[in-house]
Order: structure tokens, then sequence, then C-alpha cells
């Protein structure tokens, strides 16, 4: 591409008329120190907690202690052209970021500044990172559900619409693809995504991208990095970042999905800057307030209702209901769950989806604990034919464990205890799902409905994922007409169970696998 | 900097809290500023430091700096102070002595930058200006600095407002680079 000088001047002379000088009034300090990060600022003695500071060269900062005498800053990006003596500027604004549908399927850092080479993000509107969340007469319980598109989640932990459940186990269990295959089941449905990823590799994130864009997932999400190389400050917000971008979508009537990927390396991160500022550390060198780091945020994730989006968009948006759906992350080390952090975001969030190292490399994936798995909320919102057919694997999954760890001793077992464990088996091969490949909730019905009325009892176990997989597949091309009618009604009655019953009939009859 | 700051406060406070019980304002805060600037010369500051001259001698040393004979209780605070291993913080001292002396007699300090010699006239409406914003009386502290181009910049405490030339080419830079 030629530059064209004279456009150039042209624009320069443009901007130079429409310039408008502020000579208005401002607070100014001096940098007594930098270090690791941490910038202490004498002066500015009106600066407000959490206010946007302005260094030299347009670099900001967030101010975090207010003490007597000076003000302890973290510089947000590179500080190393900072030195002591420096001016700063209070701007008297609290930390901002561009919000808005602009932003879908962008890659952006905490800051909300593009950092896909795709160019400037022309984004109208602007939200604070720190809000208060929803108070109790705005909210509405949670009563729609959000599918995963993953049988066992949708079966067994059901999330609904505003619901917080948290992904939590060891490293290497499958948490991040729990929570990619739920974005990339937004697909059509409305539901904006953002995935927040935090303290990660950025060739993970790159590979997260790549992976919404094959799957076409990646115009409905917005993707807020902070990876290992940015400053801990920056993984320190980039969850508030996102969580501001999709109170957008909440607060206009719309539904949102968020993921922080992940809230441990978020709390590594806090605990870092407050070290570096001098607070005082507490359990695992903690600072006192980490579980109100958590606490705040995962609390702005809500459903809210009619009367509220209405006032938030000046009656623009009249008689729908908004929601943010928090799908936090939690890594342990070693299955411990009583350490610090995740005990907080346990008893934080409505629920836990529980992955284990062990059912992983058992081959079972996704790996759920059904067992420690639980969705405090979800029932409730739980579309009405998983609720029907899903009830009677949770109990099959349940008894099969107890009778596994029971029979292990027994040689002989009578013929009830063995078809329980036959069931149960078929069942827990059932649960297992490729990734990448959500479920309609048609075809998780019809896998159900299967498993309940003992369509898989004389199907070998290792067949039954090619059994599942051609059932599908018959169905789509046989009996579309029923997939069709049960995802759009989603509800379950006598008529559905026989047109059901038929299908797997005619399946069983003609279908191979 | 800032530190210095929290561990003189008390000791400005304190001490501004007996000149004004023994109404010598003035006086103490000439003695401190004269202190200040002793105690921040080099050689004062190795005899200070010097665990071989006793404090006696020290104060002795100081007063031989004060225009005016110290009351006891200047006495006894440099001896606080000295005991304490506070003395090196005068500076400190002596400026929130000073600042909490001018809200005393409601003044504000304005520091005004200019690049040209203010008019006395000039002056009188800044004075004239601040009063009516302030509400109280006002005392102008001027400067010359040739690096503002054009224009003054005034600073009262923290408050800066910037009418310079130069801030307004800093300005017109940093939009230009886009």
């Amino acid at each position: 591409m030629t530059i064209n000088p004279t456009e150039i001047s042209d624009i320069i002379k443009a901007k130079i008329k429409e310039y408008d000088i502020k000579s208005a009034a401002h607070n100014e300090g001096t940098v007594v120190s930098v270090s690791d990060g941490i910038a202490i600022v004498y002066g500015i003695t009106d600066a407000l907690q959490g206010e946007m500071l302005e260094f030299p060269n347009k670099t900001f900062g967030m101010a975090l202690n207010l003490e007597r005498d000076s003000v302890g800053a973290v510089i947000l990006g590179d500080y190393k052209h900072i030195s002591e003596g420096d001016i700063v500027k209070c701007t008297g604004r609290i930390l901002e970021v561009p919000v808005g549908n602009e932003l879908l399927g962008r890659v952006v850092n905490s800051l909300g500044e593009p950092i896909d080479n795709n160019g400037a993000i022309d984004a109208k509107d602007s939200s604070p990172i720190e809000k208060i969340a929803p108070g109790v007469i705005e909210r509405k319980s949670v009563d729609q559900p959000v599918q995963t598109g993953l049988k066992s989640v949708d079966a067994m932990v059901p999330i609904g619409r505003g619901q917080r459940e948290l992904i939590i186990g060891d490293r290497q269990t499958g948490k991040t693809a729990v929570a990619i295959d739920a974005i990339i089941n937004q697909k059509d449905t409305g539901v904006k995504c953002i995935y927040v990823a935090i303290g990660q590799k950025a060739s993970s994130v790159a590979q997260v991208v790549r992976k919404l864009e094959e799957h076409d997932a990646l115009k409905h999400t917005i993707i807020v990095a902070a990876t290992a190389s940015d400053s801990a400050a920056m993984q320190y917000i980039a969850p508030y970042a996102g969580c501001a971008m999709g109170e957008y979508f909440r607060d206009i009537g719309e539904d949102a999905l968020i993921v922080y990927d992940d809230l441990t390396k978020q709390a590594w991160a806090y605990r870092q800057v407050s070290l570096l500022l001098k607070r005082p550390p507490g359990r695992e060198a903690y600072p006192g307030d980490v579980f109100y780091l958590h606490s705040r945020l995962l609390e702005r994730s809500a459903r809210i209702n009619e009367d509220a989006v209405s006032e938030l968009t000046n009656g623009k948006v009249k008689g729908k209901t908004g929601s943010l759906t928090a799908l936090p992350v939690i890594e342990t080390q070693a299955g411990d769950v009583s350490a610090f952090v995740p005990t907080n975001v346990i008893s934080i969030t409505d629920g836990q989806i529980f992955l284990e190292s062990d059912l992983f490399n058992a081959g079972i994936r996704p790996a759920i604990n059904a067992g420690l798995s639980v969705s405090r909320v979800g029932g409730a919102a739980q579309t009405k034919i998983i609720k029907k057919l899903g009830g009677g694997v949770r109990l099959a999954l349940a008894q099969y464990r107890e009778l596994a760890a029971f029979s292990q001793f027994a040689s002989d077992l009578d013929d009830a205890t063995k078809k329980q464990l036959d069931r149960g088996q078929r069942v827990t091969e059932l649960m297992k799902q490729n990734q990448y490949s959500p479920l309609s909730v048609a075809e998780m019905a019809l896998s159900l409905y299967a498993a309940n009325e003992g369509y898989f009892d004389d199907v070998e176990i290792n067949k039954v994922m090619s059994f599942e997989k051609s059932l599908h597949e018959f169905a789509r091309s046989n009996h579309k007409d029923l997939l069709d009618m049960i995802n759009k009604s989603l509800d379950y009655n006598d008529d559905v169970a026989s047109k059901m019953k038929s299908t797997l009939d005619d399946f069983k009859a003609n279908g191979v696998w | 900097m800032s530190d210095n700051f929290t561990y003189s406060r008390p000791y400005g406070e304190a001490a501004f809290k007996i000149a004004i019980e023994d109404n010598v304002i003035n006086q103490w805060s000439d003695n401190l500023k004269i202190l200040a600037m002793v105690v921040s010369d080099k050689d004062v500051k190795a005899v200070l430091a010097d665990p071989k001259i006793s404090q006696g001698s020290c104060v002795k040393l100081l007063m031989g700096f004060l225009k005016s004979k110290p009351d006891n209780n200047f006495l006894n605070f440099m001896n606080l102070l000295l005991d304490n291993k506070r003395m090196f913080y005068m500076k400190e001292i002596s400026s929130i002595f000073d600042v909490l002396k001018s809200n005393h007699n409601n003044v504000r300090v304005v520091e005004v930058e200019s690049s040209h010699q203010l008019s006395d006239d000039q002056i009188q409406s800044l004075i004239e200006l601040f009063k009516n914003k302030y509400q109280s009386d006002i005392q102008i502290d001027q400067t010359v600095n040739s690096e503002l181009i054009a224009g003054i910049k005034v600073k009262v405490n923290d408050e800066v407002i910037d009418l310079s030339l130069q801030n307004r080419f800093n300005q017109i830079k940093q939009q230009l680079i886009i």
C-alpha cells in the first residue's frame, strides 16, 4: 500500500483544528519508587481507590493502596521507562474497558485493546471494570437452561442461565475442554460468550482461538487474554474486565456465558501484587481479602428481571430478562480441594463439576465425578425432557458405584445385582463424549431414553459409543421430524416416548453399529 | 520520601501544638527552617552521626546556628529528636509545621511558575482570583521557568493548573503520535 502524503498532512491538519486543549486543573504527584511493576507515588492525596493514574508516555496504572502520604499503584503494561521523580496525574476515572457487540469475535487484553491484528475496535460504550453486583430487587431466579451439549453435564449437573458453576480438577483433566465445548454449543442460541484466559501460555490461548474459529464459534465470543508473559496486574484485572464485557449483554436483556480460565492463577497474580504492595500475608501467603476477590467477581454473574433491564436501558428494552452465567475454573494440586482458594470458590459458586485424573486416565472423558459434582440451582432450569430421562442415569450410576466396590469381594452375584452392574457399566460408557462434538437436546434425550429402557443391555460394552453414534446418525436421516419436534418443544410426554421407542426399535431392527 | 513524612508527621504536629500554646509560632517556624538547612549539610550530618560526640555537644552545635535563643521547649524538642534519631527528618518536620501554620492562619501557598517575571499587577490579579476560589488569604511563591515558553503553571498542594504553551505542545505531540 502506498501512502498518500497529502492525505496524512490533511489528517494532521484536521486533528490540529479539532484538537481541544485541556487546561483544566488536575491533581499530580511524583513517583518515589518503582519496582516489579509497583509504583509508590507521593502526593495525589485525592486519589480514589482503583483510580486510573497517568504515568509518562501514556502508560496507565491503578491506585490500589491509599496511604496517608503515598499511593501504591500497579502499572498496567511496561514500566521500564518510568523512573523516580516522574510526574503522575490523576484521571478522576475508575479503570474502564470498552464493551459492546463490536468486541465479539475479537481477542483483547485486560484493558480491552485488540491483540489479534484485526485493527482497532470501534466500541461505542465503555464500562468500569469494578461494579457492584445487582441487588436483591433486580434479580430473578434461574429457570432457563444453558445447554453445554455434554450429556454428563446436562443430565447430571444442569446449568441455568445466571448460575455460577465451578469447573474444578487437577491439571490435564479436561477443564478447559468442558468450557470450550459449552462455548461451541452456544452457537446460534443467541448466548454471547466471553472466554477469559488468565496466566496461560500464549500458545494455549492461540489454540483455543483456532478451535473456536474452526467450529464457527468465534463470532459470538470475546476472548480476553492475560497470558503468563503479561504483568501480574494485568492478570489480576482480566476477569473483572471480561465480567464488565459480559455485564453489558446482561444489562441489555441478553444472555451471556463467561468462562474464567482459571481463577487459581488470578489469585496467584493478586497474591504477588499484594505482597509487593506490602499488604500482610495470611494463609498460604494470600492477602486477607482473597475471598472478596472472587466473591465480588462471581456475584456479578446473575439473572436480572424485566424491570431491571428496562431501567438499565432507559426503557428501550422491555419484557426481557438478562443473565450472565459464569463457569469459573479452578486447578487443584493433586486433587486437594481443601486448599484455600478451591474451598473459597466452592463455597461461593452454585455447584461444581468435579473432574478427576483417575477417570480421565481410565478413558472416561469428560472425566466428571458424578458423586461429587452437584448443581444447586440448575435443576429448576433443566429442560423437562432431560430432567425426566436424566434422573434414571444419575440413580443408575450411584447404585453402580456402590455395587462395583462391593462386588470386588463377592464371586457369586445374583441376577438383579449383575443386571445393575451391567447397566452401570453401560451408562458409564454412554457418558463418554468426544471433544468438540456437542449434542442437541433431542440426541441426548434419545441416548438417555435408550439407556433407561435397556436398549443398551445387549450391546457389548466396547460397542456402546459406536452404537450411540450410529443411533444418532440413523435418527437424523430417518426420523428427523422426531428430533426437530423434541428440540422445539423440549417437552416429554407419552407421544414423544412412543415415538422414541419406535425409532429405537426401528434402529435395533435395521441399523448397524 | 513518603515514609519520611509519615514518621515526621507526629513530631511536626506536636511541635505546632506547643508553638500555639506558647504563642511562638513564627519563632519556631524560623528555627525549624534553619535547622532543616543545617541538618542537610554533609559535615553537620557527620557530626550528628558520630557516636563519640555527646548529645549535649550536638545540641550546642545546632543552637549556634539559630538566630534567637530558643526557649526551653525547643531545646527539649531537639533533644527528643536526637534521642529518637529523627533529627535528619527536620526538613519534613519543618514543612509539616509550615503547612499547619498556613492552615492555622488561613493562608494558602500558591506556587506560580511563569515563563517571564510577572508584574505586580499580574500577581495582584492572581491573588484576587485565588482568594475567591479558596476563600482564604493567598501567599504567592513565584519562580521563573523559561522552559514553559509562555503562560503560567499554578500549583496548590497537589492540584495543578497548567496554562503553559509547553503543556499545549506536549498534548498536541501525544495526539499526533497515533
